[in-house]
């Protein structure tokens, strides 16, 4: 597909061109019945109440630090050079190192072990907030919007209900 | 388009921004620039959007660009769109020089936002923003006198 025709239009240019038109709208009026009454209000209404709720905590930000966790969470001892720039020294290392590594990896099988346990945690509260994947704002915003729907139906329904009404007592009237 | 599109989008240079517009949006496009933060009103140019694509111009797209100041508004404001069912649009907080240069390149009208614009409420600006891209006549009601005397001598 070839890329659309463009017209390169100046900023200044435009915003100057949109307040005339906006001037424009402004001394034609906002009868003209293209828009339902009352839309800009409702509108309105609408993103307050979007505006007044709370927002989530990003869920990409657990998942982030979880997998930083995850990355950080294996243990090992590390390899100490057995050299020395003292006479004998090298040798002292090597001994001293040894029982020392000795220890040490008990410790990171413990540790390893520990980490396990805290992985296994974390993935399964990773896992409760996930799913579901919708978020307590998300529902509400989706239940308001339903409800703003239903109002809206209402409405109509009482405007055809009236209609209906009023035409049976023209035609009662037309009778007697 | 998607907000799940845009966010891919955005992550791309100015050159595949430009193929994906091209690939993805037809029609007229209006770029905003402006900050997003509560209190300039942005979201009456969301709302008068809406009534385009609604009720004047289905194809027309409208891109919103410049610095991010509160993460939250970012949020509410998209939301908005998204339960107003906006989709012909595309919020673009912090795009880089680049992307942002593809947008211009890309659009029909562009203009930086003016909080004042905000003042006139979402059906005035709708048909000005109609108007400002396809060069259709601000719509003018027609006076309820001049239908009533039609016929007459």
């Amino acid at each position: 597909m070839t890329a659309p025709e463009t017209h390169h239009h100046g900023g200044p240019d435009d915003a100057a061109r949109l307040a005339e038109l906006v001037a424009q709208r402004v001394a034609a009026g906002t009868t003209d019945g293209t828009y339902p009454p009352g839309i800009d209000d409702e509108l309105d209404s609408h993103w307050r109440r979007v505006a007044s709720r709370p927002v989530d905590a990003p869920l990409d930000r657990v998942h982030h630090a979880f997998d930083a966790y995850l990355a950080g969470a294996a243990f090992h001892v590390p390899a100490v050079a057995p050299s020395s720039g003292l006479p004998g020294g090298a040798v002292v290392h090597k001994v001293v190192g040894a029982t020392v590594t000795r220890h040490m990896q008990d410790l990171v099988l413990q540790l390893d072990d520990f980490a396990r346990h805290v992985q296994e945690m974390f993935a399964a509260i990773v896992q409760v907030i996930d799913v579901p994947s919708h978020t307590h704002t998300q529902l509400v915003g989706h239940l308001e919007s339903m409800e703003g729907r239903l109002v809206e139906l209402m409405r109509a329904a009482n405007a055809a209900v009236t209609t209906f009404e009023v035409g049976g007592l023209i035609e009662r009237d037309d009778l007697s | 388009m998607t907000s799940t599109d845009a966010d891919e989008s955005t992550q791309r240079d100015g050159t595949s921004t430009e193929a994906h517009l091209a690939r993805n949006v037809i029609g007229p496009v209006v770029l905003v620039e402006s900050a997003f933060a509560p209190d300039l009103g942005l979201e009456v140019l969301i709302a008068a959007h809406h009534l385009v694509t609604v009720y004047r111009r289905p194809d027309q797209f409208l891109i919103v660009t410049g610095t991010s100041v509160d993460e939250p508004f970012d949020i509410a404001i998209q939301r908005y769109a998204d339960e107003l069912n906006v989709t012909r649009s595309w919020l673009a907080p912090d795009a880089d020089e680049a992307t942002v240069g593809a947008f211009r390149r890309r659009c029909d009208a562009w203009f930086r936002w003016d909080a004042s614009l905000a003042a006139n409420g979402a059906v005035v600006l709708a048909d000005a923003l109609a108007a400002l891209v396809t060069d259709v006549p601000v719509p003018v009601p027609v006076p309820a006198a001049t239908v009533s005397q039609a016929g007459q001598p």
